[in-house]
């Protein structure tokens, strides 16, 4: 009896057990709270990676991309795995605008935009066509004129709050952009003497607020069969960067993958007599996850420095339970004497022990991931209120891409933790309970009257 | 009352600890044996070795060689089970410095032993019976209207009182006593010793050491401890 009643007597009576609770509930908060954060944010960014990209890209190294593509795309759209596919040309630019006086180097990105939103997240990222992008090449003010959308930062201010101000726009906002046109080669086109530039102006229509920093601030959007004159990709044998691609439901990943790789190859072997087939040695079979790898592969870094970093945390809540066990286990050697000199066994003895780390575990996991909930749930509320009474901004939306806190604690995640965190208890207190009971209890006995 | 079959017997008990290079000699092939209801005082100097031999007649120590015939058993050869039933049920132990678990008030402390031999089952079973036990102890100790208190709470005659409860919870057949008024004025050692005087008349086996001739003299026999052997008997 008094094995449970004696461990719950030290828990309430002793100061220091508090303060064991104390270091099992701040190491689980810590814990908890970090890990959802890293989890959510890597979650998040993979999520507008996978939004912007589609599944799975075929997609070339080289800026004159290849040729044969539609040929492809029809084989493709026969193949049940295969939701859509859309082409897509990614060039350089260099972009102008006579409001600004300003000239950039930027990604033009050539899309056929109702194609592009069956593979992407395209048509949510847009602010004035929002939900559907059949029409966001057209000018709102002037049907007749070419349109063009910018990433968002390239023509609204990020607020320090995250969002933008969104100005409506009544009068028509001239683009200047230009193009190199090389030749399936890769040389510049001539014309004439000098060198083939192709500039055109295009209208802003919308922007497309990805998420995804380097693209919102880098990309501008144009349509497919605009770029391609541009860029002298149009013609006979026209040619794109890339096409993107998206399963039906139910394909997994990598099966998809393959399965495309498997058509490409056969693709290549069919038109291997082709004028333009040594174009497509650079091209690559890549899923989402590979093709933005170098994006993605950073963070994910970070999130494993970030679980080693608190892998540490934990071996050192390890050592203070561990510490502080022992402190408790040997002030009360005389209570294991004691006990031991009234006949109880060695197990109720560790029964006993035990039963009070793991009470001392549980009660300070329960602490510290209720805490960790209560801090993530109000997390965004909380830092928004600092900011509103105080003007002090933690989180700063206007340099990060992602907006909000993440706040879902992953049930798995935190399972992991709290066991750990009782284990650490169980181990912490094996060890100098092992010490108290094997001691002769007449010694422990003997210690006061000396 | 030497001539009844002594229910405890040591035989050649030897006892040494080793201090550095020096070896110290404690119990030199000691015999010492206790009859049924009676109320022994082994006197001795300090550092004589009273305590070392009530610790392995209570089972707490086990000496280098020797043998302690405990009710016909032989205590040495108990198993660990046997040996935890044995302080359990058979001993009951009363220390100088009274030993009480600060977390536990005054019944429980008294209670500690039922609840050390019984399952988390058997307790719900025996809980009651206990508990009566408990109060009477309290009530015959002068402790009744002290039960909720904590041991740091009471004076030490009365801290002794509990442990002399403690040590009588499950009935053993023997009591040891080792220095039981050793940190207590004469006045209030007199009224433990008193209790130990009605328990002995009642019936009760106690073994009790002590320094004190004053003290030992409340007993029925007394024997003294030195050079690590029993050198005198005399008994009242
Ligand atoms: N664990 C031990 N290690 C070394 N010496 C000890 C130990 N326990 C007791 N002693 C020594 O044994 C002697 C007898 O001790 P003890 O039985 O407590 O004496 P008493 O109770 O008669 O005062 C003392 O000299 C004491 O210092
Ligand atoms: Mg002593």
């Amino acid at each position: 009896m008094f094995k449970i009643s004696l461990p719950i007597r030290y828990l309430i009576k002793r100061p220091i057990s508090y303060l064991a609770v104390g270091a099992v509930a701040l190491c689980v908060f810590i814990v908890v709270v970090v890990m959802t954060v890293m989890n959510g944010l890597v979650q998040e960014f993979s999520d507008l990676n996978h939004g912007y990209v589609g599944d799975c890209v075929v997609v070339s190294d080289s800026l004159v991309g290849f040729a044969h593509y539609e040929k492809f795309m029809s084989e493709l759209q026969k193949q049940p795995f295969i939701a859509a596919v859309t082409p897509v040309i990614k060039t350089f630019g260099l972009v102008g605008s006579d409001a600004t006086r300003s000239s950039l180097g930027l990604e033009v990105v050539g899309i056929v935009p109702q194609m592009h939103q069956l593979v992407t997240n395209f048509e949510n990222t847009l602010y004035y066509n929002k939900g559907d992008a059949k029409d966001v090449f057209v000018p709102p003010y002037d049907a007749n004129l070419p349109g063009c959308v910018t990433g968002v930062d390239l023509m609204y201010r990020r607020m320090a709050d995250g969002s933008y101000n969104y100005v409506p726009f009544a009068s028509k906002l001239p683009i200047t952009i230009s193009c190199f046109a090389l030749t399936p080669r890769g040389a510049v086109v001539q014309m004439g003497r000098s060198a083939a530039i192709n500039t055109r102006t295009f209208y802003f229509c919308d922007t497309s607020n990805s998420g995804l920093a380097r693209v919102d601030t880098d990309s501008i959007y144009l349509p497919l069969d605009a770029v391609q004159q541009m860029t002298a990709m149009s013609g006979e044998n026209p040619r794109v960067s890339a096409l993107l691609l998206k399963f039906s439901a139910g394909i997994k990943l990598d099966d998809g993958v393959q399965k495309t790789q498997a058509m490409w190859n056969n693709f290549v072997e069919s038109e291997g007599q082709s004028e333009l087939a040594f174009l497509f040695d650079s091209v690559r079979v890549q899923s989402w996850k590979s093709y933005r790898r170098e994006v993605i592969a950073p963070m994910e870094k970070e999130q494993v420095m970030m679980a080693i970093a608190f892998i540490m945390v934990g071996f050192i809540t390890v050592f203070i339970i561990f510490v502080i066990f022992y402190m408790i286990i040997n002030q009360k050697s005389r209570d294991i004497g004691v006990l031991k000199s009234i006949g109880t066994s060695a197990g109720s003895l560790f029964a006993m022990f035990l039963g009070f780390a793991c009470l001392i575990g549980l009660a300070g996991s329960a602490i510290g991931s209720l805490g960790a909930w209560a801090l993530l749930e109000n997390a965004n509320r909380l830092e928004r209120l600092l900011f509103d009474k105080f003007g002090w901004q933690v989180w700063d939306r206007s340099i990060y891409a992602i907006g909000e806190i993440p706040s879902d604690i992953n049930p798995a995640v935190l399972s992991l933790i709290v066991c750990s965190a009782v284990l650490a208890c169980f181990l912490g207190a094996t060890v100098p309970v092992l010490r108290g009971v094997r001691r002769n209890c007449a010694d422990v006995l003997r210690v006061n009257q000396l | 009352m030497t001539k009844e079959r002594p229910f405890l017997r040591c035989d050649n008990l030897c006892k040494s600890y080793r201090l550095g290079a020096a070896e110290l000699h404690v119990l030199r092939s000691l015999n010492f044996s206790v009859a049924n209801n009676e109320f022994v005082a082994i006197l001795g100097a300090s550092g004589s070795g009273k305590s070392t031999l009530l610790h392995i007649i209570g089972a707490l120590d086990k000496p280098d060689s020797g043998r302690v015939i405990f009710d016909g058993e032989e205590l040495l050869k108990f198993s660990g089970a046997k040996a935890n039933e044995f302080r359990n049920k058979k001993v009951g132990f009363v220390f100088q410095f009274y030993h009480l678990l600060n977390e536990l008030n005054v019944l429980e402390n008294i209670m500690l032993p039922a609840m050390a031999s019984s399952s988390i089952l058997g307790w719900a079973a025996c809980r009651g019976r206990v508990k009566k036990r408990a109060f009477e102890l309290c009530e015959r100790l002068g402790l009744a209207d002290r039960l909720r208190h904590r041991p740091y709470e009471l004076s030490g005659g009365e801290r002794q009182r509990v442990a002399i409860g403690r040590a009588l919870m499950n009935r053993p057949i023997l009591l040891l006593a080792d220095e039981p008024t050793g940190n207590l004025d004469s006045e209030t050692g007199n009224g433990i010793l008193d209790i130990f005087d009605e328990l002995h008349r009642s019936g009760q086996t106690i073994v009790m050491v002590t320094h004190d001739e004053r003290v030992a003299q409340k007993a029925t026999r007394t024997v003294r401890l030195a050079d690590g052997k029993i050198i005198s008997e005399k008994s009242i």
